[in-house]
């Protein structure tokens, strides 16, 4: 299904042989490449396959053990559990086991600390200590980026990160994902984020990839066929 | 400093005083291992357990057929009896009598019964039918009740009741109601099974001889025997052939049935309290004993075997249930956690504690780990088949992680909720465990009948469904505190 990784050039180079599910379709054969360092946003009407699209991508990534961070869109937070707690888990990988469930009872204070100024970032800096289950979906939203941000990978995969935050939050947390991240692959719904933070949009059409290209280089013409055509085909 | 020590979160506060209250329990209770070398009789045991022997066929056959008589035609009775109180269970005085009905553990009622029938079919099975009828009442209430919450807006506000009751709820209540008096009718069972420990001639009371005989051989293939009828009651217990059953067991159990009318005014007599029936003796003489030299010890052990087996099931619950639990191990590893599950928690909490009686001696130690060992199993198997509903990321951590991290959390609640409600059972069960010669009340309670002090071992009968009912609101209360849901409990697989 895959091809060789150029390490140098691409973070990702993929050939996919296309995604069936229960005897359908769901993503047609598709290779493609990502340069190290770009953004590129996906973007298409909803069911078209943008999710399988990022899942694939996902576990090819997983399976040449380049570390990600990841934000679904169901964001799989644990509700019991304290902000602090659920942001903590972006680096289980990277204590020991002992060393992790000391920090159940007894928080680490410089975890404490650099987790704080995360949450500082994206508004949520009185939520230490709070349960994720008391919190609002968009501040729910917000916890699975920081834990994204906490987790220090090089690349970001993440499924309409911001879709239940206002513009200004939604904003400033595009901002602190690209900051924090050199590659990038996020599936955006709103086309603007999508061109301003961006350098690449890919646009998925019933499983298909219709549209590949430089945010600069597109037409509104060209965003409006990728919502469009889905009828047609 | 302090916050740091005092768990902040309500769930850690009531965790901590369980945790603590039990470890105080330990402290002051009388836990030690009495026997001088239980590593020779567990050798015994354990050669036995792998080379199991049967009891001849014929006695075999005729202790599975009373036992599964028994156990029918007690829920059967149960069943009818509870519907029917189920319908008036609006009325506060229902309520009570069907709590005070199934605070009495089955085997107590069973050594009530026997003085009034002596040993015969009818105490087997009205042990059984007596409490189960206080149990199936309020569950079926409560499914009704269930039904009649979500189908009541659909409804012409003025049909009668009797139309509503066939159109709405019984639809959608009779494969809820068959669930539950089928899982009973295992329990009835397992019922059926430990009656034999006071006498009747069940499995149970094989099992009995076979302990204090040292044939540990026997004692395992009976188990065995016991465990393949749990095992396969999903095919052989379905309704359709219940009225076959019923017939057969009736027409097997009828000769030995007998009953007499004047038995009631002599037991009616016998439970009156002896001051009440004597003149000149007074009533606190007569009390005051009982209370300080069995009631209280009595309800002490009771309430320290419950609480520390309690908490000590909550963690062997926590630690077992992965065994079962889809997110660990592979299908090879969860086969066998399901079997070993499967093996302790169908194990009556009265064959374990026996067990371990003849291996440790008298002291309250074997039945704390008898009753942890047999709820511990059941709590790992109810948690660990709810953390399957659990789906987790694609990036979800592994191993110890996920357990802490990713797991635990989120099934803590349901946990919490099917621990809370183990919590009652314990209790019950504690206070029956003593009839093997641990102090707790039934100890007391049996030594009455073997002197026949039947109004003594009315009073502490009477104390130990007052203890009942006190930990179920108990319970309630910490649910409550905990926002925790309040709903049944199936434990049926």
């Amino acid at each position: 299904m895959t091809a060789a990784v150029k390490q140098d050039h691409f973070f990702l180079d993929l050939h996919c042989s296309g995604v069936q599910y229960d005897g359908k379709q769901i993503l047609q054969p598709f290779h493609l490449q990502f340069p190290a360092g770009q953004r590129v946003a996906i973007l298409g009407a909803s069911g078209v396959g943008k999710t399988t699209l990022l899942k694939v991508i996902f576990d090819h990534l997983n399976n040449t053990a380049q570390k990600t961070a990841l934000i679904p869109q169901q964001l799989g937070l644990v509700e019991n559990l304290s902000v602090y707690h659920n942001v903590y888990i972006g680096r289980l990988d990277r204590f020991s086991t002992i060393s992790n469930l000391v920090n159940l009872v007894t928080p680490k204070a410089n975890a404490k600390q650099t987790i704080q100024s995360i949450l500082n970032k994206l508004s949520l800096g009185n939520k230490l200590n709070v349960p994720c289950g008391e919190l609002s979906g968009g501040q729910q939203q917000r916890v699975a980026i920081a834990r994204a941000i906490y987790r220090q990978a090089n690349t970001l995969i993440a499924d309409e990160p911001v879709a239940n935050l206002d513009q200004n939050q939604a904003e400033i947390a595009l901002t602190a994902m690209m900051e924090n991240h050199t590659n990038c692959i996020l599936v955006l719904h709103n086309t603007q984020q999508a061109l301003k933070h961006c350098e690449r949009i890919i646009g998925i059409t019933n499983g298909q990839i219709t549209l590949d290209s430089a945010s600069k280089q597109i037409s509104a013409q060209d965003l409006t066929d990728v919502y469009l055509t889905r009828d047609a085909g | 400093m302090l916050d740091k020590i005092i768990p902040v979160s309500k769930t850690g506060r009531v965790l901590s005083g369980f945790g603590l209250l039990a470890l105080l329990c330990w402290i002051s209770g009388d836990i030690t291992i009495t026997t001088a070398t239980p590593g020779a009789e567990f050798q015994r045991m354990l050669a036995g357990l792998l080379h199991p022997q049967w009891p001849s066929l014929n006695e075999l056959i005729h202790a599975i057929l009373q036992t599964i008589s028994y156990a029918l035609l007690g829920v059967a009775l149960a069943a009818v009896g509870g519907f029917l109180l189920s319908l008036l269970f609006h009325l506060r005085l229902v309520r009570v009598v069907c709590a005070s009905l199934r605070a009495v553990h089955e085997l107590f009622w069973g050594l009530l019964l026997i003085q009034l029938f002596g040993l015969q079919p009818l105490t087997g099975l009205l042990a059984i039918a007596i409490p189960y009828t206080g149990i199936l009442a309020k569950i079926y209430a409560e499914i009704r009740q269930e039904a009649q919450q979500r189908h009541k807006p659909y409804l012409p506000a003025q049909c009668t009741a009797l139309s509503r009751f066939f159109y709405t709820d019984w639809p959608f209540i009779k494969t809820d109601f068959a669930h539950y008096t089928l899982y009973r009718f295992e329990c009835g069972l397992r019922s059926g099974t430990i009656l034999g420990f006071i006498g009747l001639p069940t499995l149970g009371f094989q099992l009995e001889t076979a302990f204090m005989q040292g044939h540990y051989a026997d004692v395992t293939g009976l188990l065995l025997v016991f465990y393949g009828l749990i095992a396969t009651i999903h095919w052989w217990g379905q309704f359709k052939f219940w009225s076959l059953y019923l017939t057969a067991a009736l027409y097997y159990l009828w000769p030995g049935m007998s009953f007499n009318v004047n038995d009631i005014g002599w037991l009616l007599e016998q439970i009156t309290p002896a001051p009440w029936r004597e003149i000149n003796s007074s009533f606190s003489t007569w009390f005051y004993p009982i209370v300080s030299q069995q009631l209280l010890p009595g309800l002490w052990n009771t309430l320290v075997t419950g609480q520390i087996a309690l908490v000590l099931s909550a963690l062997l619950g926590l630690v077992l249930y992965p065994l079962l639990s889809n997110h660990f191990g592979n299908p090879i590893t969860r086969w066998t956690g399901h079997l070993s599950l499967v093996i302790l928690r169908s194990t009556p909490e009265l064959i374990l504690g026996f067990a371990l009686l003849l291996l440790w001696g008298p002291s309250l130690l074997p039945a704390i780990v008898a009753l942890a060992i047999h709820n511990g199993a059941i709590i790992g198997h109810l948690t660990g088949r709810h953390s399957n509903n659990i789906q987790l990321r694609p990036d979800s951590a592994q191993g110890v992680n996920r357990y802490s991290y990713e797991i635990t959390p989120r099934i803590m609640n349901q946990f919490l909720v099917f621990t809370f409600y183990r919590w009652e059972v314990i209790m019950r069960e504690s206070a029956l465990l003593g009839i093997l010669g641990l102090h707790t009340l039934g100890f007391f309670i049996d030594s009455a009948f073997e002197s026949f002090r039947l109004d003594v071992a009315l009073i502490l009968i009477i104390a130990s469904a007052l203890l009942n009912i006190g930990v179920d609101s108990a319970g309630r209360i910490v649910r409550q505190y905990l926002h925790l849901p309040t709903h049944r409990v199936i434990e049926r697989s």
